[in-house]
């Protein structure tokens, strides 16, 4: 099997419309073709390096070359002078010749029966002062508001003003400095003012449960006097001395408060 | 008209702010607290700045343990110390270790002038009669 029947069986095994092809030439050329093609091409190329256009024009085609140069055609002299009144003057003597009114009426009854009047008007001079006129109405009318008939308001609102800059003044000048260090109790007393004195208390009774426990000791003052009636006083004041850092009157030791 | 109202509710609207509490008694009493102890140790403003947040956390932690412990007083105080313990450790690192007593020393000052300025309310409410001083 040769290999362009190996191309063909494979072609028709993929279905291909190629394989139903002629394999022959499909372009042709007309009949004599190539006869004069080599003088054809030669004069092209003579034509291109002729300077003049006449001499070009009769190597490309001797027919064109050899036409005169006259106007075939020519019109009487004076042939447009006045041509467009005789036009018209042909055309309204034709028999189908109308005026503009009449193929007016013609083509609508309607329109050609309007008057021809401008239906409206303007006063003599209307456009004249005209621009005066629409700048002025233009302008925005801003409502004025007499202040003179209300002057009470005015000095109601002054009052106003005032009062709240005096209040206002007082208020912060008037809150003058304590220094906690040197008058304890009267800063104390100034910072808490706005405390209730219930809420005051509620924390107090807080911090009161954080106390001795002896502190609420419903042992009597009588009764312990009894009990150490027989130590002598050096000896329980040697006693608080060595007690005195566990007591909470120890200001220097708070941590066992 | 309407500028000068307007001007008037502002400028009370600014004094109010102004002059505006802290609404919850609890907060107002620490904060004055906080404030007394900052001026009686005589903090620098930074020194202030970086005491507040501590303070205030030790303030709730106290605050609960005192509501929380209020059946057994011994625990009570043991907690208490713990805390002030935990704490002082923590002021030391801002005011050092010096101050950092002081602040419980001047808590509890400013707690007993609480306890005076009530008794004096007190007394006030009862109507004028001569009274012992506290010592």
């Amino acid at each position: 099997m040769t290999t362009r029947d190996n191309i063909l069986h494979e072609l028709n095994e993929l279905k291909s419309s190629l394989a139903s092809l002629n394999p022959g030439n499909v372009y042709s050329v007309p009949a004599g073709y190539f006869d004069g093609l080599a003088d054809q091409v030669l004069s092209r190329i003579k034509s291109l390096e002729t300077a003049d256009p006449k001499e070009e024009l009769l190597i490309l085609s001797e027919m064109l070359g050899h036409l005169p140069k006259q106007m075939p055609y020519a019109v009487p002299a004076g042939y447009f002078e006045g041509l467009a009144e005789r036009a018209l003057e042909s055309v309204q003597k034709s028999n189908d010749y109308q005026t503009a009114n009449e193929e007016l009426a013609s083509l609508s009854p309607l329109l050609s029966g309007l008057k021809k009047e401008m239906p409206y008007e303007v006063p003599a001079g209307y456009f004249e002062g005209i621009t005066k006129d629409i700048t002025e109405k233009s302008k925005p009318e801003t409502k004025v508001v007499s202040l003179g008939s209300r002057s009470w308001f005015r000095y109601a609102a002054a009052a106003v003003v005032t009062g709240v800059i005096i209040l206002g003044s007082f208020m912060i000048f008037n809150n003058e400095k304590i220094d906690p260090a040197s008058d304890s109790h009267a800063w104390v007393k100034k910072s808490i003012k706005k405390v209730s004195t219930d809420k005051l208390e509620e924390f107090i009774e807080l911090v009161e449960d954080e106390k001795s426990v002896a502190s609420n000791s419903t042992v009597k003052q009588e009764e312990i006097k009894e009990l150490i009636k027989d130590i002598p006083d050096s000896e329980i004041q040697n006693f608080l001395n060595e007690t005195d850092i566990l007591d909470g009157s120890d200001k220097d030791d708070l941590l066992l408060n | 008209m309407k500028k000068f109202l307007l001007i008037a509710s502002f400028l009370f609207s600014f004094i109010s702010v102004l002059n505006a509490q802290p609404d919850n008694n609890d907060e107002k009493i620490r904060d004055k607290m906080r404030e007394y102890i900052q001026q009686r140790m005589k903090m620098t403003r930074s020194e202030a700045e970086r005491f507040t947040p501590v303070f205030i956390r030790y303030f709730r932690e106290w605050r609960n343990t005192l509501k929380e412990n209020r059946t057994d007083r011994l625990i009570l105080q043991q907690k208490i110390v713990e805390i002030r313990l935990r704490y002082r450790n923590e002021f030391k690192e801002i005011i050092g270790e010096q101050r950092s007593n002081e602040v419980y020393r001047q808590q509890e000052i400013f707690i007993q002038e609480l306890k005076d300025i009530k008794r004096e309310r007190m007394d006030n409410r009862r109507g004028p009669r001569t009274r012992e001083l506290p010592l």
